[in-house]
C-alpha cells in the first residue's frame, strides 16, 4: 500500500516537473503598413482607420527544457475586422483552419460554407466571413519561439 | 447514402452577419489569442494574450464629382441660371460638414460664368456655403450660374469652374505622432482637380458649353436679261433699263445650333434702288457645301411686286445650312 502511493507520488511530481519545463506562453501584438519615402515598414497599430490593414502576430515561447506538442492557438478575428484571404501564416511547420461559425466548428476553406443572407441557399463563405483562426504547430522545442500570424481589414 | 453522410459531416455551416458598414471612430478593437499545448501527451492548462489594441481613427475622405455628361452642358449666350450638378460623398467614418466653394479655372477656357450660385439642398444662395453629410453617405448639390451674352462669348467657348469641398473643423494628425488611446483625424482624400490628395478636400470641374448659331451674310448681284439679250442667250445682257436683275443672298450657319427667324431684309427706297422695281423674291436652305444657283427661284418668299421693303424670313436655318435667297428686280 505504501509503496503504491509512493509510486503514484513519483508519478505526479515528474508530470509536474515535466510541465514547468515546457512552460509556453503566447503574447499578441497588432502591426500596420506605412509607407515613407517609398519604403514600407510594419509598425505598431495606432493610426488605423476603416480599410486599414492591421497584421496581427501572435508569438509563442517555449521557455522550458520540455518540447511542447500540438500547440493549439485559437484567435476569434476582432469585431468590425475582416480576415484577410490567405494571411494566416506559422513560422513554423502547422496547419490552419478556420470557423465561420464563431469557433465552434473549424476547416479548410473549401469545407467552409454559409447560408446567403439574399438567396437563402448555402454557399462558400467569403474570407471576410471567417470568425476564427486556428493554428496547430506539432512542436516546440524548449527554448524556442515561434509565430502564427494573421491579416484583418477594418470595416 | 454512406458517401453523403461523410460529405455532409465535414460541411461546416455559419450564418453571415448585417452588412459591413464603416466602423465608427472611438472603437476600441482588441485582439486574444488563446493558447493550449501538450507535454508528454499530457494537456497544459490554456493560456490567454490579448494585443495592446487600439482605437478606431476618424477617416477624413471626401470626393466631389461632376454629374453632367462629360462634365459639360450646353448653354446659349446670354442664358441665365445654368445648371451644373455634383455629389459631394462622404467616403468618411463620420458625419462632417464641409465648405463649398468655387473658382473660376485659371485657364484652358473662353470666359467666366457669371453671378453663381449653388443649391446644397436649402435653395440657392450665394457661394460660400456649408453642408453636413453623414459618414458613408452622399448629397447632390447644383451651381447655377449667368452666361455672358453674345459678342462676349462665342459658338463653342467653355466657361469651366471648380467647386471644391473642405472638410471644417478637422485637424490632420500628425504622421510621426500616433496615440492608440485617441481618436485622431486621419486625412484620406484623393486628389482632385485643383486640390492635393490627404488635405481634407475635393474638387471636380464643370463646364458651359457655348452652343450658338452662327451665321454669316454674302451679297451679290446678276442681270439675267436686258431688252436686248434675252435670258439664257449667248451674249451676256447688261444693266440697261428694262434689265432683270437678281440680288443673290448666301447666308450661312456655321454655328452649332439652329437659328431661328432668319431674316433678310432689303429696303429698295435706300442706296438709289428706287430705280428698280422689285418683281419676285425667293428662297432655297441646303447644305453649306453645296454652292448657291442665284437663277433658281426656289420657294416663293411671298413678296408681293412693287414692294419697297421686302424681307425673306426662313425658320428655323440649322446649323450646317444655306439659304440661297434672291430678290428679282427691273430697272426702270
Amino acid at each position: 500500500m505504501i509503496k503504491k502511493l509512493f509510486t503514484s507520488l513519483m508519478i505526479a511530481s515528474s508530470v509536474m516537473v515535466m510541465g514547468l519545463y515546457a512552460d509556453v506562453t503566447i503574447k499578441s501584438h497588432s502591426y500596420q503598413k506605412v509607407v515613407k519615402k517609398k519604403k514600407a515598414k510594419w509598425v505598431k497599430a495606432t493610426k488605423v482607420v476603416p480599410g486599414s490593414v492591421v497584421l496581427y502576430m501572435n508569438t509563442l515561447k517555449n521557455r522550458g527544457k520540455e518540447t511542447a506538442q500540438n500547440l493549439t492557438v485559437v484567435n476569434a478575428i476582432p469585431a468590425h475586422m475582416n480576415y484577410v484571404k490567405g494571411t494566416a501564416k506559422c513560422k513554423s511547420k502547422c496547419s490552419v483552419t478556420y470557423s465561420v461559425d464563431g469557433g465552434k466548428t473549424f476547416n479548410k476553406p473549401k469545407k467552409l460554407f454559409v447560408k446567403d443572407k439574399k438567396t437563402k441557399k448555402m454557399r462558400h463563405a467569403k474570407a471576410k466571413e471567417y470568425t476564427t483562426i486556428k493554428w496547430v504547430v506539432a512542436k516546440l522545442k524548449g527554448g524556442k519561439k515561434t509565430t502564427v500570424q494573421y491579416k484583418a481589414r477594418l470595416q | 447514402m454512406k458517401k453523403s453522410l461523410v460529405i455532409a459531416s465535414v460541411m461546416l455551416f455559419g450564418f453571415i452577419g448585417a452588412n459591413a458598414a464603416m466602423t465608427a471612430p472611438g472603437t476600441d478593437i482588441n485582439n486574444t489569442a488563446t493558447l493550449s499545448y501538450d507535454v508528454n501527451a499530457v494537456h497544459q492548462t490554456a493560456v490567454d494574450a490579448s494585443d495592446a489594441g487600439f482605437k478606431v481613427d476618424r477617416k477624413i475622405d471626401v470626393e466631389v464629382a461632376n454629374t453632367d455628361a462629360a462634365k459639360t452642358v450646353d448653354v446659349t449666350p446670354g442664358a441665365t441660371d445654368q445648371n451644373l450638378h455634383f455629389t459631394i460623398a462622404n467616403k468618411g467614418n463620420d458625419q462632417e460638414e464641409y465648405t463649398l466653394s468655387y473658382a473660376d479655372i485659371a485657364s484652358g477656357d473662353q470666359f467666366d460664368p457669371t453671378n453663381c450660385q449653388i443649391d446644397a439642398g436649402a435653395g440657392f444662395v450665394n457661394f460660400t456655403t456649408t453642408i453636413t453629410i453623414a459618414a458613408e453617405t452622399n448629397s447632390s448639390v447644383t451651381v447655377q450660374c449667368d452666361i455672358p451674352a453674345q459678342g462676349t462669348v462665342h459658338n463653342d467657348d467653355n466657361g469651366t469652374i471648380v467647386l471644391t469641398a473642405t472638410v471644417n473643423n478637422r485637424t490632420k494628425a500628425n504622421d510621426d505622432v500616433d496615440d492608440p488611446a485617441v481618436v485622431q483625424d486621419v486625412f484620406a482624400d484623393g486628389a482632385g482637380e485643383t486640390d492635393a490628395v490627404n488635405n481634407g478636400d475635393y474638387s471636380d470641374r464643370g463646364t458651359y458649353h457655348v452652343v450658338s448659331a452662327d451665321l454669316s451674310l454674302a451679297k451679290t448681284s446678276i442681270v439675267t436679261e436686258d431688252p436686248v439679250h434675252a435670258a439664257g442667250g449667248a451674249a451676256k445682257p447688261h444693266r440697261i433699263p428694262g434689265a432683270t436683275v437678281r440680288y443673290c443672298f448666301v447666308v450661312d450657319n456655321n454655328g452649332s445650333a439652329s437659328a431661328d427667324n432668319v431674316k433678310i431684309a432689303d429696303d429698295f427706297t435706300a442706296d438709289n434702288k428706287s430705280d428698280l422695281t422689285v418683281v419676285k423674291a425667293g428662297y432655297t436652305v441646303q447644305p453649306n457645301t453645296n454652292a448657291c444657283d442665284c437663277t433658281a427661284d426656289g420657294t416663293d418668299a411671298g413678296v408681293a411686286a412693287g414692294a419697297t421693303n421686302v424681307e425673306i424670313t426662313v425658320t428655323p436655318l440649322n446649323a450646317g445650312q444655306r439659304e440661297c435667297a434672291y430678290i428679282e428686280a427691273t430697272v426702270n
